[in-house]
């Protein structure tokens, strides 16, 4: 489904904050990403979301070469990603339903046609309450939730999150990772860029790639497509 | 009185639907502002300022416009009343009897192929043509004053003026026929002149308004960086961003417009009114006729047309420097 071949990245004449990253995600599969900070996880992630080319290798996304892909068929590509910004990124002047929303009101869909399931799946993430409230009033996990709502609307066939916990109490963290299992359970393949080892250790079955130093190395294969949570962990 | 102005506005309430009205108003208000939600917010700060620019910007182009058309008019007008229409002047000649010299000028034109008519000019109209030089008095008999003679030229036959010009110095002391061909060509270049000068500044004006919505369009771009960025990675086409930019600057340069047309229309309102009216003495009126301001129309539409279509070149040019 997604294959990096040997690939590297920099950022306009800068050094190379990526080297030689080769991995394979499988369809449906649940994927950990951890290291420390400044490691590359998040430039990795970028290019896994197509905001930024490769400096060399190869990147296969769907079967399409990222590398030489034109501009005007990118976006068809990136409506099949869901992300999870580190830092949200959710548009401060809009609702909470209007941002989730986006997604498919970029495709010119009639409102109509989507509001009722927008609506629904806030409730589902728990911001039933909260629709009409506006990114600015809201608490970091209400604006997670908004995030992780706004990333799964359209159903992507990938789901991206970067630090997905890391503005969260472990508590909620808990909770988020369940929606992610939730997702990926339906099909959902995810990738979870995370500094926090205990998410990794929580789970089993998932794969796990460790970067350093701009150097991705895979830890732990994935047992399976679905993955699940080690018993106990969500009492 | 209170309970009596109560009962009024009770008369009122019900002879008009003022609860509907009110209703409809809110109502059209509501979907307004639906049609101008854009995903992008509109840059505060800049908001009004960018209205005043382009509304002044429409304030001269309708000032420019009326001007244009109402040139156009006047000149057709003049050009108009003058044509078929020539005047023969006969100077008093010492020894010579007025009347001798008119009744045989208006012999030879009578005679004359082409002319359709010739008819003295009375002496009290002649009187009110010296009025604004002389002042209204009296004249002494003695003074010899020139006469004229109106003649109408028979469209069906072409007269020789010039051959007729000949005859008539020639045989009557004093006489000129004026065919009013200077004074029409000095009029035909100086309406050209004056149109040339409103159509050239209308196109500066254009090309101002231009640059002002390509300047503001890419300083409303960087101020919205972040959320093109994000729209971009959650799938958004170019064509869909460019759209919002567009739109922001559909209804700016609607409203923009609106307001110059208005203030302009106010303007020339005034300048008709105060400096123009029906014209005195061979002066024909200078102030802008009433068929003009409908055309003021077209300036809030053709203000919200620039603005969309400079807008979508300019964020499509932009954004097609990005990923």
């Amino acid at each position: 489904m997604i294959r990096f071949e040997n690939v590297g990245m920099r950022y306009g004449m800068g050094p190379e904050v990526l080297r030689d990253v080769s991995f394979e995600l499988n369809s449906g599969s649940l994927n950990f990403l951890t290291g420390p900070s400044g490691a590359g996880k998040s430039s990795l992630l970028r290019l896994m979301y197509l905001a930024h080319r490769p400096s060399r290798g190869h990147i296969t996304m769907f079967g399409e070469d990222v590398n030489v892909l034109p501009r005007d068929e990118m976006p068809p590509l990136r409506r099949r990603i869901g992300v999870v910004f580190q830092e949200f990124r959710l548009l401060d002047h809009l609702s909470a339903l209007e941002n989730v929303c986006l997604p498919l009101r970029i495709t010119g869909d009639p409102e109509e046609s989507y509001l009722s399931d927008v609506k629904e799946l806030l409730t589902w993430v728990g911001l039933g309450q909260r629709m009409n409230a506006t990114p600015p009033t809201l608490s970091g996990g209400e604006k997670q939730r908004v995030a992780i709502a706004r990333a799964v609307v359209a159903r992507p066939n990938l789901l991206l999150a970067d630090e997905p916990t890391g503005n969260v109490d472990p508590e909620m963290g808990i909770k988020l990772l369940r929606l992610f299992m939730e997702l990926n359970r339906m099909g959902t393949t995810i990738m979870i860029a995370t500094h926090d080892m205990s998410l990794v250790e929580r789970t089993r079955d998932a794969a796990h790639l460790h970067i350093d130093h701009g150097q991705l190395t895979v830890e732990r294969e994935a047992a399976g497509a679905m993955a699940g949570l080690a018993t106990g962990d969500l009492q | 009185m209170r309970d009596r102005i109560a009962a009024i506005w009770d008369r009122v309430s019900d002879a008009l639907p003022v609860e509907l009205l009110g209703k409809a108003l809110r109502a059209t208000a509501s979907r307004l502002a639906a049609l101008q939600a854009t995903v992008i917010p509109p840059a505060d700060g800049a908001r009004w300022p960018l209205h005043l620019v382009i509304a002044v910007m429409c304030f001269l182009a309708s000032v420019a416009l009326g001007v244009t058309l109402t040139v156009a008019h006047v000149a057709e007008e003049w050009s108009s009343d003058l044509v078929g229409v020539v005047t023969v002047q006969v100077k008093p000649r010492p020894n010579v009897e007025m009347d001798d010299q008119m009744a045989r000028a208006l012999e030879i034109l009578r005679e004359t192929p082409g002319i359709a008519s010739a008819s003295r000019v009375p002496a009290a109209t002649s009187a009110e043509l010296l009025e604004p030089w002389l002042g209204s008095i009296d004249l002494p008999e003695d003074i010899a004053v020139p006469q004229l003679i109106d003649v109408r030229l028979d469209p069906a036959h072409e007269a020789d003026l010039e051959a007729l010009a000949l005859i008539l110095a020639d045989a009557v002391p004093g006489a000129e026929l004026d065919d009013h061909f200077r004074w029409k060509s000095r009029l035909t270049a100086f309406a050209t002149s004056l149109e040339g000068l409103s159509l050239a500044a209308l196109f500066l004006i254009v090309a101002a308004t231009i640059s002002i919505v390509v300047f503001a369009t890419r300083a409303a771009m960087e101020a919205n960086r972040e959320i093109i960025e994000v729209l971009h990675l959650i799938g958004a086409k170019d064509s869909f961003i460019a759209r919002e930019f567009q739109s922001q600057f559909f209804w700016v340069g609607l409203r923009a417009g609106a307001i110059g047309a208005v203030a302009a229309a106010l303007v020339l309102i005034m300048l008709t009114v105060f400096a123009g009216g029906e014209g005195e003495f061979f002066l024909p009126g200078l102030g802008v006729t009433w068929t003009t301001y409908p055309s003021l129309l077209l300036v809030p539409v053709l203000a919200a047309l620039v603005a969309v279509i400079t807008a979508r070149v300019t964020a499509q040019s932009v954004l097609g420097r990005a990923l």
